[in-house]
């Protein structure tokens, strides 16, 4: 019975690892995202402030 | 909305297993908690196939999600009836590892679907990385009814036999509504990730 508890309690913490590490995934793929989209807004708004190029 | 499923999938699952907890102490089949893990790495390795040749007839990108999501959750949940199958076979037998049929077959299974995780992280071009992976899935799942096979073909000293409909069906629609969970967070994850990739592009056209 005590084997039985240990190996329940290993399968679960595996489990529990996993479900860690998608916690942690999803922390840093909102925080790239976000710094993704600014990068993009400043990108934009520097090229509107950019004069175009006169002949 | 769709959070909203997501909490409710999770609650579900939630409350199944806390009411198997109630009679794990009255039900030695517990023992046999290797079965609804592995059976729902079964059940993930048929998603993840049934997504990959999705993807190679259809390209659609989503498809090459869902596979490489039901693979990771799979691969948990494989990885979990292994090591509780560990712990039994060492209270049975005294030793940790037996090169039975029935763990050579899974250790092998494993193997294949962590190479279908390391061929992801290998080829950086994203049409070639979602085809190459979705060819080594349809490969990586010849071994699944093989592994069911071989128990049935070399029956291992002290196989233990048990009645399908003893077995706690609970457990099993537990561990399926997790596997669902793991997957459908896994896939909105893999979106997220195309999505930034092609913001990214974006970001470096400008």
């Amino acid at each position: 019975m005590i084997a039985v508890t240990y190996g329940l309690i290993a399968a679960w913490a595996i489990l529990v690892g996993y479900v860690l590490t998608l916690v942690s995934r999803e922390k840093r793929l909102k925080r790239e995202l976000a710094s993704v989209k600014s990068m993009l807004e400043s990108g934009q708004a520097s090229s509107r402030a950019t004069p175009a190029p006169r002949d | 909305m769709r959070e909203k499923r997501l909490y409710l999938l999770g609650v579900l699952a939630v409350a199944l297993m806390a009411y198997n907890l109630t009679e794990i102490a009255a039900r030695p089949l517990q023992a046999l908690f290797y079965i609804p893990l592995c059976g729902t790495a079964a059940l993930a390795a048929v998603t993840s196939l049934a997504a990959s040749i999705a993807f190679l007839r259809t390209r659609n990108f989503r498809f090459d999600s869902l596979a490489v999501a039901a693979t990771e959750a799979g691969l948990a949940f494989l990885a979990a009836g292994i090591v509780n199958a560990c712990f039994l076979i060492h209270a049975a037998a005294g030793k940790w590892w037996t090169w039975d049929s029935r763990l050579t077959a899974a250790l092998v299974c494993w193997l294949l679907y962590a190479t279908y995780l390391m061929l992801r992280h290998a080829v950086q071009e994203p049409t070639k990385r979602a085809a190459s992976t979705a060819v080594w899935s349809v490969f990586a799942f010849l071994d699944v009814p093989l592994a069911v096979v071989t128990i049935q073909w070399w029956k291992p000293a002290g196989h233990l036999r048990f009645d399908w409909t003893q077995l706690r069906f609970c457990n099993l629609a537990a561990m399926v509504l997790l596997g669902t969970l793991f997957t459908v967070v896994r896939m909105r994850q893999e979106e997220t990730r195309r999505e930034m990739d092609s913001l990214r592009r974006m970001t470096h056209a400008l």
